[in-house]
C-alpha cells in the first residue's frame, strides 16, 4: 500500500499532527508539506508529519546559533542542569504514553520501546550531572613561576543530529543530553520513519524551561533536511547513526566549514558460545542478542559462533526456542517481537534469506512471514535461523538488520578470533564463556567497539559506544563523549615581571 | 564483474522524475551500494563526484548509472546478480537523492525481478 493511502485502523487512534519545533515554537514547514508515519502492525496511519527542507533547516540553525550566542553557552553550567534533569523527570512520568507512540512509528514491542524511553530519561539525568564537571586544565609549566597555562574547555557552538528508526527516543537523548550538557546548542533531524518521540522530547524540553532556540527539531527528509544539516557552514558537528554510504556523504559534506563529524554505523557482531558454558544462559543470551527489536539494531549478535563440539547440540535448542518466540501486536505487553519497521525492511530481510538458500546454508527455521490472519497488513518475519553458514557468505558479512541468525562453526581460540573479526564492522562483539582468562584475552584481540562477557545489548550513559572499522568513529555516551562535543583552548599568561623585548633596537 | 544488471520500469520512472527535478541541475549521478544500519543494503543515489576514483568499485550499471560499492562490501556483492527497484514508501533514513521524488529505490534479486 502506497503511503498516503492509509487511514487509522483502531477507533480510539486518532492520527497525530506534528509540526516543525524551532525557536520554541511549533509550526508548519515553509513548503507546507508534510509526510506520513505508517504503524508497521497493520499499516494504518499514526501521524502527519511536517517535512523540514532547507529553508527550516535554515532557520533552525539561525536560531540555535542565536540561543547559543544569547543566552546558552554563558548560563551556569548549574540552570543547564536543572533544565536537563527536569527533561528526565518529565520523560520518565511519560513512560508508557512515549513507549506506546514509539512502538506505533517504529513496531518495536512496547516491552522494549517503554523501557527505552525509561533509559532515555536515565541518559538526560546522567548528562545534567556531567554539565557541571566540565572544565579545563591548569597545566604543569615547564618554566614554573614565569608562565601560567591552563586550558578553556568550551562548547562547539550548534551541534546537528541526525537519528536512525530503530531506537528513536533513546537515538534522540544520545544526540541532544550530551550537547546541550557541554553547552551547545543543538538542531536534530529526526528518522522519517519514526518523528513522533523526538517531536514530544521537544513539548517536553519546552515544558522544561529550555531557552528558545536551544533545541530545535526539525523532521524531514535525508537527501533535503539531512543534506542541509550536514552541508551548513553555520553548524559545528554533526553526529549521525546510520549506514555506510550516507555517513560517507555526511563527511564529504563537512569539508564545508571542516566541522566535526561523528558516526555510529553498521554492524555484523559476532556473538563466540564456547563450550563450557552454561547451557540455557548462553541459548537465552544469544537469543537476547539476535532478536530484541526483530533483529534492528546495529550492534545485534547476528553471527553466532558456536565451538564445534557444542555445534549440534546449541543448534537444536536455539532453533527450538526461535520457534517459540512470541510473535504478535507490539502493544500487547506480553508480545517479545513485533513486526519489522517498513515494507523495505521486510522486502531486505525476505532478500537475504533467499540469498542464504542459494549460497547454501541450511534454513532450519523461519524465512518466511508467519500465518497468522491476525498479522496479514503487517511488516512480520519470523525468527529465522540458517546453520552450516560459512563466514565468506554474504548472510555472514552484511547487515540484514532483521531477525536472521547466522549460525557458524568454530574450533578453537583462534579460530574464533579469526573468524569474528573477519568482516567490514567492528560495532560489537560477546563472549560467552566460563574460562574468565580466556574471556579476557578475547576482549583484547576482537575489533569491537563493545565486547559483551556473558551478556549482550548493556549499554548505558557512562559507556562509551561506537566502532571499529566501516562501524564509524568517534564515542557515544561517556565521559569520553565530552571531547566530541567541546574543544580546548590553551590560555598563557606571563608572569614575569620584565619585558621581553627581541626588537628592540 | 558484474552485480548489477539494470533498473526497473518502475525504478526507471523515478530516476527520470529525478533528473526532470530542479535538484538535479544536470550532474551525472551514481549509485553507491551502501551496509549497515537501517538504512543500509540498498542503492544511494548520489552524485557521480561522491565516488572516489580509484578507491571504489563498480559493480555494474543501472541503465546509463554507473554503481559502485566500497571494494571491501563489493567482493560480496558481486556474488550476487540483482537489478535495482523502486518502492512507493520514500521513507528512508539515507540521503539518497530519489526521496524527495516520492519513491526509493531498493536491490532485488534478478529472479524476482518484476517487469512493472
Amino acid at each position: 500500500m502506497p503511503v498516503g493511502s492509509a487511514q487509522p485502523a483502531r477507533p480510539e487512534e486518532t492520527v497525530r499532527r506534528y509540526q516543525l519545533f524551532i525557536n520554541g515554537k511549533f509550526a508548519d514547514s515553509q513548503s507546507g508539506k508534510t509526510f506520513e508515519s505508517i504503524n508497521p502492525h497493520d499499516r494504518s496511519l499514526v501521524a502527519v508529519v511536517a517535512e523540514g527542507d532547507k529553508a527550516d533547516i535554515n532557520a533552525a540553525v539561525a536560531a540555535a546559533r542565536a540561543a547559543y550566542d544569547g543566552t546558552w553557552s554563558s548560563m551556569p553550567p548549574g540552570e543547564r542542569a536543572k533544565i536537563l534533569l527536569k527533561m528526565a523527570d518529565l520523560i520518565e512520568a511519560r513512560m508508557m504514553e512515549l513507549g506506546r507512540l514509539e512502538t506505533l512509528d517504529m513496531g518495536g514491542p512496547i516491552m522494549l520501546t517503554s523501557g527505552m524511553v525509561g533509559l532515555s530519561a536515565e541518559v538526560f539525568r546522567y548528562w545534567a550531572g556531567m554539565a557541571t564537571k566540565i572544565h579545563g586544565l591548569s597545566g604543569a609549566p615547564m618554566r614554573p613561576g614565569e608562565f601560567l597555562g591552563y586550558t578553556l574547555r568550551e562548547p562547539l557552538g550548534v551541534v546537528g543530529g541526525i537519528t536512525p528508526w530503530n531506537g528513536p527516543m533513546i537515538m534522540a537523548a544520545w544526540k541532544t543530553a550530551p550537547a546541550l550538557a557541554c553547552g551547545n546548542a543543538v538542531v536534530l533531524k529526526p528518522a522519517e520513519h519514526t518523528p513522533m518521540t523526538a517531536m514530544e522530547l521537544a513539548r517536553i524540553a519546552a515544558e522544561a524551561g529550555m531557552p528558545d532556540g536551544v533545541l530545535n527539531v526539525v523532521p524531514g527528509f535525508g537527501p533535503t533536511a539531512g543534506a542541509a544539516l550536514a552541508q551548513h557552514p553555520g553548524v559545528d558537528k554533526i553526529a549521525f547513526t546510520g549506514e555506510y554510504v550516507t555517513g560517507r556523504l555526511i563527511v564529504q559534506m563537512s569539508t564545508t566549514n571542516l566541522k566535526t563529524v561523528t558516526l555510529e554505523l553498521g554492524g555484523k557482531s559476532p556473538h563466540i558460545i564456547f563450550d563450557d558454558v552454561d547451557f540455557e544462559t548462553a541459548v537465552a543470551n544469544a537469543l537476547f542478542g539476535l532478536y530484541m527489536n526483530s533483529g534492528q539494531i546495529c550492534s545485534a549478535g547476528t553471527r553466532i559462533l558456536v565451538q564445534d563440539t557444542l555445534y549440534d547440540r546449541f543448534v537444536e535448542r536455539f532453533v527450538e526456542r526461535s520457534q517459540q518466540i512470541k510473535i504478535g501486536d507490539p502493544l500487547d505487553f506480553s508480545t517479545r517481537m513485533g513486526p519489522l519497521v517498513s515494507e523495505e525492511q521486510l522486502r531486505k530481510v525476505q532478500r537475504y534469506v533467499e540469498i542464504g538458500k542459494k549460497e547454501g546454508a541450511k534454513l532450519r527455521c523461519g524465512g518466511a512471514q508467519p500465518k497468522d490472519a491476525a498479522l496479514s497488513k503487517g511488516f512480520y518475519h519470523e525468527p529465522t535461523v540458517f546453520t552450516e553458514v560459512d563466514n565468506k557468505m554474504q548472510i555472514a558479512q552484511e547487515e540484514i538488520f532483521g531477525p536472521v541468525a547466522s549460525v557458524i562453526k568454530f574450533h578453537d581460540e583462534d579460530d574464533a578470533v579469526r573468524i569474528g573479526n573477519d568482516v567490514i564492522y567492528g560495532l560489537a562483539a560477546g563472549v560467552q564463556t566460563k574460562d574468565l582468562k580466556r574471556a579476557h584475552r578475547l576482549a583484547k584481540r576482537l575489533q569491537a567497539g563493545t565486547v559483551w562477557i556473558n551478556t549482550w545489548h548493556m549499554i548505558e550513559p557512562n559507556s562509551p559506544f561506537g566502532g571499529y572499522k566501516l562501524s564509524g568513529y568517534g564515542r557515544e555516551n561517556g565521559v569520553a563523549m565530552v571531547e566530541h562535543l567541546t574543544r580546548l583552548k590553551q590560555v598563557w599568561v606571563d608572569l614575569n615581571d620584565f619585558t621581553m623585548d627581541l626588537f628592540a633596537v | 564483474m558484474s552485480a548489477c544488471e539494470g533498473l526497473t520500469p518502475r525504478a526507471h520512472r523515478l530516476l527520470d522524475r529525478v533528473r526532470a527535478g530542479a535538484e538535479a541541475g544536470g550532474e551525472p549521478f551514481a549509485f553507491m551500494i551502501s551496509g549497515g544500519c537501517c538504512g543500509g543494503t540498498n542503492p544511494v543515489l548520489c552524485r557521480r563526484s561522491n565516488i572516489i576514483d580509484g578507491f571504489d568499485v563498480q559493480i555494474g550499471n543501472a541503465a546509463d548509472v554507473p554503481v559502485y560499492a566500497h571494494p571491501d562490501h563489493a567482493q560480496y556483492l558481486v556474488r550476487d546478480r540483482f537489478v535495482i527497484d523502486a518502492i512507493d514508501d520514500a521513507r528512508s533514513d539515507t540521503f539518497s537523492l530519489e526521496i524527495p521524488y516520492g519513491g526509493r529505490f531498493v536491490l532485488r534479486e534478478l529472479r524476482d525481478s518484476p517487469e512493472v
